[in-house]
């Protein structure tokens, strides 16, 4: 099979489009309240990331399988439903099974469910798209969001702590930047990263207003 | 036409509804029995090594009861290990509940150790409530007072205790939950006696 | 926690502000910033609302979950009660205030996703607040959320006047450099007020 022959089918278009140029963070702007939290640190970074490339996927097909069924009027309460009731109970099935698994991922729970990327990619393309492009377009949004998360705990976890999965990597006489690490500051990365996505992106500049 | 569109639509809802509801109750039901045991597990096995008895996966339920003596009075329960009485406490952190367990002497004066069974602070900042590291800063702390959060400065003397850099409130949530704890214990085991 | 209802409001307007302190509403945040207008406007919608539903998801989780042993569904249930909550008050508008529907109408339907309605749910029942404090909650995270984003809209309309932001920072980069700023100045008003 000549494999650049993929390059052009809807299913890759699909998902590439998704993780790269309409990156859920940069371009499409989801999910930024968990990644201003999240991302202070890569052990945290790749848990929230994993978990959300998880329900994003099932969720998407989930929605793509009722897309028929789903009331106009009521699309929004249906994809909260829907994906609530999936993330807990895999909530409650990590905690019986898996329990020490669970307590680490137990504050990320309530941050995926709101996480507006799982919605926003319902209401985008799972509810009018076919199961297996509806898969690819979540899987292709959650790791953008998963290299987001990642890219940015890089410079937050070296700078504001010092360390990079755990292990010291600047000098003990580096002061840590605690802002970096705190959400408040995280701002400021975010703001350079959107900056950087679009050039390398070449995504066109936002109207001046 | 458009009533029966309505009504259909609504029926759409409720019986997804329904059916959410449905599945979480029987994930529910079938979780909660393993989950009990997990946190009877975790409360034992954390009990022995805060009292520094070895204990393994296969035997640790017997040394828990040959070694530890359960005692309560007033509503509150704690546990007695060789010369350590160790509780639980329970408190409000920034996200959601802070569990763990305090061991202090047998005077019931300083604190020995604490340690965090479970908590859902920011991760990365708050959760560092759980670390080694910071928790080993209760040691020798007052029981007998409530502890204070050292804000600023460095703590000085037994009743205060540092707080972490970016992480003031879940710090604080920590300190009051643990002095609390203390006071209740104190109350009822010093009545008893 | 015996803590004056009026507190429980100043904390959550200034000192606790939902959306530069708990960095929670945020997507909703960065949207409605553009113009003053729309964000207070949207400011005051939210506020509206949260004044109902933060009440309202309190006396159900008292009456309805807590006797029930069901706190497991408490996401759930808020959820839905959110989305029909806000569907209700759209319709109500619509038929009992057509002018105030035209002028705030389209801000409704956003409300359902805006996370500081469902971190109110939340929150109540973690701190264990009473009625009083609940309905002081609400509001205060309203025009927390609402102060917010019109101080930031406020700036945004400012600079587009003055400066001239680069290409690639326009839009959301920029307002992401105003709502750090913002962020970090509210960090100051902490230490005011103990509400925990």
């Amino acid at each position: 099979m000549n494999l650049r022959r993929i390059a052009y089918t809807r299913p890759w278009r699909t998902f590439i489009a998704g993780f790269f140029k309409e990156n859920a963070v940069a371009y499409q702007l989801l999910g930024l309240c968990s990644v201003l939290a999240v991302s202070n640190r890569m052990e945290n970074a790749i848990a929230m990331g994993l978990g959300v490339v998880f329900v994003m996927t099932v969720s998407s097909v989930l929605i793509s399988l009722l897309r028929n069924w789903i009331p106009s009027q009521y699309r929004l309460i249906t994809y909260m439903i829907v994906t609530s009731t999936f993330v807990i109970i895999v909530d409650l099935f990590l905690k019986a099974n898996f329990p020490l698994i669970s307590s680490q991922l137990g504050p990320y729970v309530g941050l995926i469910i709101t996480n507006c990327i799982v919605m926003g990619r319902q209401e985008a393309f799972a509810n009018k798209n076919g199961t297996w492009l509806s898969l690819l377009d979540g899987l292709g949004s959650s790791l953008s969001y998963l290299y987001t998360l990642v890219i940015l705990a890089f410079f937050r976890e070296i700078l504001g702590f010092g360390t990079l999965m755990g292990v010291r990597v600047m000098p003990e006489s580096f002061p840590p930047w605690v802002v970096i690490s705190m959400a408040q500051g995280a701002w400021f990365l975010l703001a350079i990263y959107y900056w950087v996505f679009r050039r390398v992106a070449k995504l066109k500049p936002v109207e001046q207003e | 036409m458009n009533l029966k569109r309505k009504l259909l639509d609504v029926l759409f809802i409720v019986v997804l509804g329904v059916v959410s509801v449905g599945m979480l109750i029987a994930m529910q039901s079938y979780s909660a029995p393993a989950v009990k045991r997990f946190q009877e597990t975790r409360l034992k096995t954390s009990i022995l090594t805060a009292a520094g008895i070895a204990w393994t996966q296969a035997d640790f339920r017997e040394m828990f009861e040959q070694r530890v003596r359960e005692q309560s009075g007033d509503g509150v329960a704690w546990f007695v290990a060789d010369s350590l009485v160790i509780y639980e406490f329970k408190g409000r952190g920034l996200w959601g509940m802070i569990e763990g367990i305090v061991t202090v002497d047998s005077s019931l004066d300083h604190i020995v150790s604490v340690r965090i069974l479970a908590q859902e602070e920011t991760p990365g900042l708050g959760d560092r409530i759980k670390d080694a590291e910071y928790l080993v800063t209760y040691r020798g702390k007052t029981a007998a007072e409530p502890l204070e959060l050292a804000i600023r400065h460095k703590a000085e003397g037994e009743n205060e205790v540092d707080a972490i850099t970016g992480a003031t409130l879940s710090s604080q949530a920590l300190v009051k939950t643990v002095s609390d704890a203390a006071a209740r214990l104190r109350a009822a085991a010093k009545g008893g006696r | 926690m015996t803590l004056n209802p009026l507190i429980i409001l100043v904390a959550a307007v200034f000192t606790h502000n939902i959306a530069l302190t708990y960095l929670i509403g945020i997507c909703p945040m960065l949207a409605m910033s553009r113009r003053v207008g729309t964000a207070a406007g949207m400011g005051v919608a939210v506020t509206f609302v949260l004044a109902i539903i933060g009440p309202l998801n309190w006396v159900i989780y008292r009456l309805l979950l807590v006797p029930t042993h069901s706190e497991v569904m408490s996401f759930l249930v808020f959820i839905i009660v959110i989305a029909s909550a806000v569907q209700l008050v759209e319709m109500l508008v619509s038929r009992f205030f057509p002018a105030l529907h035209s002028s705030f109408g389209v801000f409704l339907p956003l409300i359902t996703v805006n996370c500081a309605v469902l971190a109110v749910s939340l929150f109540v029942v973690l701190r264990e607040y009473s009625l009083w404090q609940t309905v002081a909650f609400s509001i205060g995270t309203g025009i927390g959320w609402g102060l917010a984003t019109t101080i930031i809209a406020g700036i945004r309309e400012r600079l587009v006047l003055i400066g001239d932001v680069p290409a690639d920072l326009r839009g959301a980069g920029i307002t992401m450099v105003i709502a750090g700023i913002l962020a970090l100045a509210f960090i100051g008003f902490s230490g005011m007020v103990a509400i925990q």
